[in-house]
């Protein structure tokens, strides 16, 4: 399955981005998915109204927090979890570390995946913040919100990802692997009824988009 | 910001509605064709037809004609209008009744058909009933929180659902059975076929007007909180980013690619397509604005006015005018589904094709070259920009309209010279992709001129790539371009290439002699040795066949010697001729003529004795000059002897009479066994030489192809050299005994015991006897073995043959006799080849008079 990205961008003032993405299943351009990537804007939150408008049928929702603000990962909870309620009900979810890249943690290897990072000194780097533990603890909360059982959704270790969209580091990897949980699924949606959204709650839209991340 | 999307047009003045009636307003207007209806607070209603005239300028006006005019007699102003064209009915809304006037009488139906009790109504745009003459109306009742709809046919009205809504609704628009409803708090789809609904989003009617407009198939446009415009398809999702309107908008209207909303003091224009205002006009006390078919009209208390788009392509001009590209082929592509298929493709190739020369013009080459890609920019109107770059025998014209607005690139960088380089590089790098593409169809000899003459100009190395490979180069054009720039060697391989050899070479060899400057290959020289080895024009080669060989006659015989093999076959330059050239250079002569006789093997005497004679006089030269062997000398008696042995076509007496009285002997040596004078050979090599190794090798490749007897015969005539007699030199003797003891199967020992003298002991002979008699013996073994092994084979046949005479021979009683026909009674009997069977004495009658030759009994088989 291959993926063609970046078709429309269309951006607003209420924190929100939508991207239109075709893909190609079987060498056949379908019609195109809607993301929509919000981050939050302060004084804002009277639009949070709005937002399920956006997210309403969602495939799959992303959520990303920075790993180096334990505050960004409990804003997630309190500012977005309640967007996904209009999600379809067998939305599937992701949680995503960002900005690996500044944190100092020896977790990752050095050498994997991250190009044009070899020359930054350690010494300029913060102690991450956020571990893997509290992401999946995270994840365990939104599947008792959402009243789902861990047996029938992904696995918390599978779906909890760390990455750095200033490298570009897992972020393929991570699209890739909720491109494949998700894709089937709209495949299988769109021959039974109307055309679906899939939804990305986004920390940093910006710097998403720019990662050019998807191949 | 401020593109030109509308221009506001005045249709109907106060004056013809109201004249100085100042206290009537409009209170709702229809427009349907060319019929504009308005409805009036004291309750008329007003038809006008809109006349649409466009002036030679282009500019468009309305004139409206006032039809007639009707009063409801109800003094209550008239709500709503809606026409429904298919009906001739007129919809009219006035003290919460809809009554049915016709379109153009604006009389009520005789049969009085009404709707009551409705606060708003609105038609169904894609209605499910599916009947034609029948239009769908949804009305807001006043009963509370309730939806009606109707059918509504010519002349009656029918109720068909009535549906109920958890608060009370304000604003109701529908598509097929989808109603999007502001309600109080909030806006809802409510599907009134199976009572599903879905909450949109929160919004508080009480304080702010809410909108709902239907902008297509199953998709809504709403008013939002904080000012935004949200889309909203009938599954609730919102496919578009809303776009951002003033806090107090009243009403918003679609006219494709843009959302027109209305405020207190200003119409805005938001393009669907990226979300952004566009354009902003200035219109105070607007109360109505609505679309209708496409036409958008807005209406103070007063008068009426119309939104007239622009066309599409003076938008997007004007968006390429102001350098905006990215919204111009937005808006562009946006068109798409607005404009027939061929004309959009024409206008959109050309906006892409301006939008790449903007990029240009910016030096945002990558953006260029991609828009020039997918415009299919004729190349030649980017080459164009470039003075002197295209063909001066191009036909070529810049489209009209310009493309853009450059006179040229001097004029683009307004001197500027690194951006002017810029520039070529990517015209360099631009012109190369496309060369080859299907894009360069037609006016390849414009591209690849305008390739050359960049590539010369910057001195780029692919100037000689593009030349040797194949091109579309103008001959008259490059080569001034070329010899201006002075890239002479760039030239002569454009000559070349245009078969112009003569003057290519003639540009190369003033290169080489200096006379001009070209500094391009340092080894132009070897390079023009190549080209005149592979050049077919002998005559060519013949011009400057001595240039090449005084400037170097070893390096430069090769234009002779190292000439195609298909050339050698056919067309040959006449060896003789080059050879007479070449006698002013004896090395040059002397390649040549090894290249003849070792390399393409050719048979002629000539060659051969005149290389050896060659060869010869070299040596005897370079050994009156200096005594001891240098190593050219060694070089070239290797040559020679090599030549005199492989060689049987060179005359040798005539070589034989050179070498005499020189101490050459070893090839004396090798004449001599040419002339098959061995004695006198191998008397040099044993007796002037002492070389008793060659002289052994000697008899060796004198006999090679030869029958063992010759070989075996030369090794005798060494044996009795070696002991002639009178020399009793010791050495020899030595010799003579290691030739015997290493070469004892190339002799016949009995001969060799008659000649080995009686002194010499058993000891001394005795591997040479050794192998002698093992030698005898196991001649005389295999014999044996042979003679056995054949008289075996010999039996064997025998067998076979007697095996192949017969097949058993059954006699019995009931057998007769061919001759008598009498039965057999003893076993003897004469069987003929044929198989038939005779008494033996039948058989010796019939033989007297016949002559069938009988068997004797002995080969029968008796049973």
């Amino acid at each position: 399955m291959h993926f063609h990205l970046h078709c429309f961008i269309q951006t607003c003032e209420i924190g929100l981005k939508l991207l239109k993405l075709s893909y190609l299943v079987n060498d056949v351009f379908s019609s195109p998915l809607t993301f929509a990537v919000f981050k939050p804007l302060p004084g804002r939150e009277q639009f949070h109204g709005l937002g399920s408008m956006y997210c309403r049928g969602a495939a799959a929702v992303i959520l990303t927090y920075d790993v180096n603000s334990l505050q960004s990962l409990t804003e997630l909870e309190e500012r977005f979890l309640a967007l996904t309620d209009s999600a379809s009900a067998d939305c599937i979810f992701a949680i995503v570390g960002n900005k690996v890249d500044l944190s100092d943690d020896c977790s990752l290897a050095p050498d994997e995946n991250r190009p044009g990072k070899s020359g930054a000194s350690c010494g300029s780097k913060v102690r991450k913040q956020v571990r893997a533990e509290d992401a999946i603890a995270l994840y365990k909360k939104i599947l008792k919100y959402k009243m789902l059982d861990e047996k029938d959704v992904p696995a918390a270790e599978k779906m909890c990802f760390e990455t750095s969209a200033k490298t570009g580091y897992k972020v393929d990897y991570l699209f890739e692997t909720v491109f494949d949980m998700v894709v089937p699924i709209i495949v299988r949606q769109k021959a039974e009824g109307p055309p679906q959204t899939v939804d990305i709650t986004d920390y940093k839209p910006a710097k998403r988009t720019k990662s050019g991340c998807c191949a | 910001m401020s593109v030109k999307a509308f221009k506001l047009v005045s249709a109907v003045e106060r004056e013809m509605l109201m004249g100085d009636k100042n206290y009537i307003n409009i209170e709702c207007i229809e427009c349907c064709g060319k019929n504009l209806y308005i409805g009036t607070n004291d309750c008329f209603i007003y038809h006008f037809l809109l006349d649409e005239k466009v002036s030679t300028a282009g500019k468009i006006t309305f004139a409206a004609t006032k039809q007639l005019h009707k009063y409801l007699g109800l003094k209550k102003p008239v709500s709503e209008l809606k026409a429904a064209s298919a009906l001739t009915r007129l919809l009219v809304l006035c003290d919460n009744t809809i009554t049915l006037v016709n379109m153009i009488n604006l009389e009520p139906v005789p049969t009085g058909a009404r709707i009551k009790g409705a606060v708003t109504f609105t038609l169904n745009e894609n209605p499910v009933s599916g009947d034609p003459f029948c239009v769908e109306v949804c009305i807001i009742s006043v009963k509370r929180r309730t939806i009606q709809m109707f059918m509504v046919f010519e002349d009656r009205v029918q109720i068909v659902k009535e549906v109920f809504t958890p608060e009370q609704p304000c604003a109701v628009a529908v598509d097929g059975y989808y109603l999007c409803l502001a309600l109080t708090t909030q806006y809802i789809i409510l599907n009134y076929n199976t009572g599903v609904s879905q909450d949109l989003f929160p919004y508080c009617s009480d304080e702010k007007r809410p909108i709902v407009k239907r902008i297509g198939r199953q998709e809504f446009l709403l008013a939002g909180p904080g000012g935004l415009g949200m889309f909203a398809t009938v599954d609730g999702i919102s496919q578009r980013a809303p776009v951002h309107w003033s806090e107090n908008v009243i009403g918003a209207a679609l006219c494709f690619p843009y959302v027109v909303a209305l405020d207190d003091e200003f119409i805005t224009v938001h393009s669907m397509l990226d979300q952004q205002q566009k354009q902003t006009l200035p219109f105070k006390e607007g109360h109505i604005l609505q679309d209708f078919e496409g036409k958008v009209i807005v209406a103070t208390n007063k008068g009426v006015y119309i939104l007239v788009p622009l066309p599409l392509e003076k938008q997007i001009q004007d968006l390429l005018a102001s350098h905006r590209v990215e919204e111009a082929l937005v808006l562009a592509k946006g068109a798409r589904r607005n404009i027939p298929k061929e004309k959009f493709q024409v206008m959109y190739k050309r906006i892409l094709q301006q939008a790449g020369f903007i990029q240009f013009a910016q030096l945002q080459f990558l953006e260029a070259k991609e828009l020039f890609r997918s415009g299919q920019l004729d190349v030649r109107e980017l080459i164009s920009l470039y003075p002197f770059l295209l063909p001066t025998s191009s036909s070529f014209i810049r489209s009209h309209p310009p493309l853009h607005e450059y006179a040229d690139l001097n004029q683009l960088t307004q001197g500027d010279q690194e951006k002017m380089t810029k520039c070529k590089r990517f015209l360099m790098s631009y012109l190369n992709e496309v060369r080859s593409t299907e894009v360069a169809n037609g006016y390849k000899e414009d591209i690849d001129t305008a390739l050359l003459k960049l590539y010369a100009e910057a001195n780029h190395e692919s100037l000689l790539d593009l030349l040797v490979s194949e091109n579309f180069c103008l001959l008259t054009d490059s080569a001034a371009w070329l010899e201006k720039h002075k890239k002479y060697f760039a030239l002569g391989l454009l000559y070349h290439y245009n078969g112009q050899d003569a003057a290519a070479l003639q540009l190369w060899v003033k290169i080489v002699d200096g006379d001009i400057q070209d500094s391009t290959r340092s080894d132009l020289y070897d390079y023009i040795v190549d080209f005149l080895t592979f050049c077919p024009d002998q005559e060519l080669v013949w011009k400057y066949s001595e240039w090449i060989l005084q400037k170097n006659e070893e390096v430069g015989v090769q234009i002779f010697t190292k000439r195609p093999l298909e050339e050698q076959e056919k067309n040959n330059i006449n060896p003789d001729d080059i050879i007479s050239c070449l006698n002013k250079y004896p090395k040059a002569r002397v390649k040549y003529l090894e290249h003849l006789v070792l390399e393409r093997k050719i048979q002629k005497e000539k060659y051969h004795t005149h290389l050896a004679v060659l060869y010869l006089e070299t040596i005897l030269q370079l050994k009156s000059v200096t005594t001891d062997n240098c190593t050219e000398t060694t070089e070239l008696l290797l040559k020679l002897r090599s030549l005199l042995q492989k060689s049987d076509l060179y005359r040798i007496r005539f070589i034989l009479d050179k070498i005499q009285g020189t101490d050459l002997h070893m090839e004396s040596a090798i004449l001599y066994g040419k002339l098959e004078e061995h004695e006198k050979a191998l008397h040099i090599l044993v007796h002037e030489l002492k070389d008793f190794h060659a002289a052994e090798e000697y008899c060796m490749w004198n006999s090679e192809n030869r029958d063992s007897q010759y070989r075996r015969r030369l090794f005798h005539l060494l044996l009795s050299v070696y002991l002639t007699p009178g020399t009793s030199d010791c050495a020899l003797v030595m010799a003579a005994v290691d030739l015997l003891n290493n070469h004892a199967a190339e002799f016949d020992a009995g001969l060799v015991l008659q000649v080995v003298p009686d002194s010499w002991s058993v000891q001394l002979l005795s591997p040479f006897l050794a192998g002698a008699v093992r030698q005898s013996i196991h001649t005389k073994r295999m014999t044996q073995v042979a003679l056995g092994l054949a008289q075996a084979e010999n039996l064997i046949y025998k067998h076979e043959k007697v095996k192949q005479k017969g097949a058993p021979i059954l006699l019995s009683d009931k057998k007769v006799c061919q001759v008598c026909q009498n039965p057999f009674c003893e076993p003897v009997f004469v069987r003929y080849p044929n198989g038939s069977m005779a008494h033996t004495h039948c058989a010796a009658n019939r033989h007297l008079n016949s002559n069938v030759t009988h068997h004797s009994p002995s080969s029968s088989n008796q049973t």
